[in-house]
């Protein structure tokens, strides 16, 4: 999907519509299906496992003592594969068009580029991830529970560092507030059809299954 | 004792990398632009990414290491004299040494990111590694620092030693040049002879195969003396 604004409905509407009822995530599996680019917008493996044990683990506890753990994990599943299908459709800057189009030069500006230096600091995070997992080997402590805090706080150290400059850059650019873009979005008949279909998907997971099968 | 790389071919998305050749003992100096697939060589030689296609393989070395641009990736403890015991060296000594004696039970992330480059590059030299590889290792220091490891690679005794760079004022002396273009990873040839067919000269060693000559090695003194010498 290239239109950023659609993607962004999209994003909200589907994510609403698979943690509002189970029959609305299981309608979000089936836009995934049909739009995404499936195993192509899926994180790697590793990222993807941990966040399905994660999961698993939060469904299995909430299962456990107040029931309605499956539920959970299949609604909570299907807002995840929405999270990943729009981190891979991304475009380095496009949030921050999107931002302007929709609400304006000033807090539109601002939203759109706290949303870049989100995207941007996800991004990072991948990369550096994996460079400290690398170093963490090449020191003989690259597993165990053992690696988890020196991980941990490097993580948190160098995306620290990266907000700090950034804010200087930003800073030393005179930026106070708002801003101007001109962006241009290309929207083809399939985002249209998606963006469509992502609207009633959340209209019908607001109706008991009930109402529908009578 | 060398790293044997045979049909490499690496690729993300739409980068592709691809090398076949051999670092041997010595000093190699491997130039590129941002981008251009350097550190995805640092990691193949270091065999921390494996190539789907190709072999790389490391004859003779039982010990190695890859020094990142970013030190702080390879922060694991909570003071610096902790940090440099991780490397399995004395913190007394090389805190000593790079001048940050009085730091000793700081947190290492309280370091500037120069100290704790020097901090880390000090420590990653206290071992005879077989094949050593860093990674942008002048990056955040100053040129009194950037001296103080260029003598350092030069003072190792045997192994191999990779330097991935783009340091156009302070470099060590050299015995391969390696050039990152478009995918493909060139070897050069030895030093002086590759000097000329090097893309990446710093300015200092482009003004002197201007005048004609063509230094002994890659260091600002060996373009001083060979100009020095045509004059006389």
């Amino acid at each position: 999907m290239q239109d950023a604004r659609l993607r962004l409905f999209c994003i909200f509407a589907l994510s609403i519509a698979a943690f509002q009822s189970v029959h609305g995530a299981a309608l979000v599996f089936l836009w995934w299906a049909v739009f995404s680019r499936r195993r192509a917008s899926l994180p790697p493996r590793t990222a993807g496992a941990v966040v399905l044990l994660t999961l698993g683990i939060t469904a299995a506890v909430t299962e456990v003592t107040a029931g309605g753990g499956l539920a959970y994990f299949f609604r909570l599943a299907a807002v995840f594969l929405i999270a990943f299908w729009a981190y891979s459709e991304r475009i380095p800057g496009e949030l921050l068009g999107a931002g302007v189009s929709l609400f304006g030069k000033h807090l539109g500006f601002d939203i759109g580029l706290a949303g870049e230096m989100g995207m941007e600091a996800l991004a990072s995070l991948e990369g550096d991830i994996a460079r400290m997992r690398m170093a963490l080997r090449l020191k003989g402590k690259g597993r165990g529970i053992g690696a988890v805090v020196p991980l941990g706080l490097g993580l948190l150290h160098a995306q620290m560092q990266r907000s700090r400059e950034r804010a200087s850059l930003l800073a030393v650019r005179g930026y106070t507030g708002g801003g101007s873009v001109c962006p241009v979005f290309i929207r083809t008949r399939a985002d249209v059809y998606a963006a469509a279909l992502a609207g009633i998907i959340v209209i019908f997971s607001f109706v008991p299954l009930s109402d529908v099968f009578i | 004792m060398d790293v044997r790389l045979e049909g490499v071919t690496f690729r993300r998305g739409a980068f592709t990398l691809t090398c076949s050749g051999v670092f041997g003992e010595g000093v190699h100096l491997v130039s590129g632009r941002v981008g251009s697939g350097k550190t995805t060589l640092a990691l193949l030689l270091a065999g921390l990414v494996r190539p789907p296609e190709g072999t790389v393989t490391r004859d003779g070395i039982s010990s190695l290491t890859l020094s990142f641009q970013n030190p702080e990736y390879h922060v694991t403890e909570a003071t610096v004299g902790a940090e440099v015991s991780s490397y399995g060296a004395d913190p007394a000594e090389v805190t000593a040494l790079c001048g940050l004696a009085d730091r000793r039970e700081d947190d290492p992330f309280t370091l500037s990111r120069g100290e704790l480059k020097r901090l880390h590059l000090a420590c990653v030299f206290t071992r005879a590694y077989d094949l050593l590889i860093l990674d942008e290792p002048f990056s955040s220091l100053d040129c009194v620092q950037k001296k103080r490891v260029c003598t350092l690679v030069n003072e190792r005794k045997g192994g191999v030693t990779v330097i991935f760079t783009h340091e156009r004022q302070v470099l060590p002396q050299v015995d391969y040049l390696w050039e990152v273009e478009d995918g493909q990873v060139v070897c050069l040839g030895r030093v002086p002879d590759a000097i000329p067919a090097w893309r990446h000269a710093p300015p200092y060693l482009r003004y002197a195969l201007d005048a004609g000559v063509v230094p002994e090695n890659i260091r600002f003194q060996d373009a001083m003396e060979a100009l020095c010498r045509t004059h006389d």
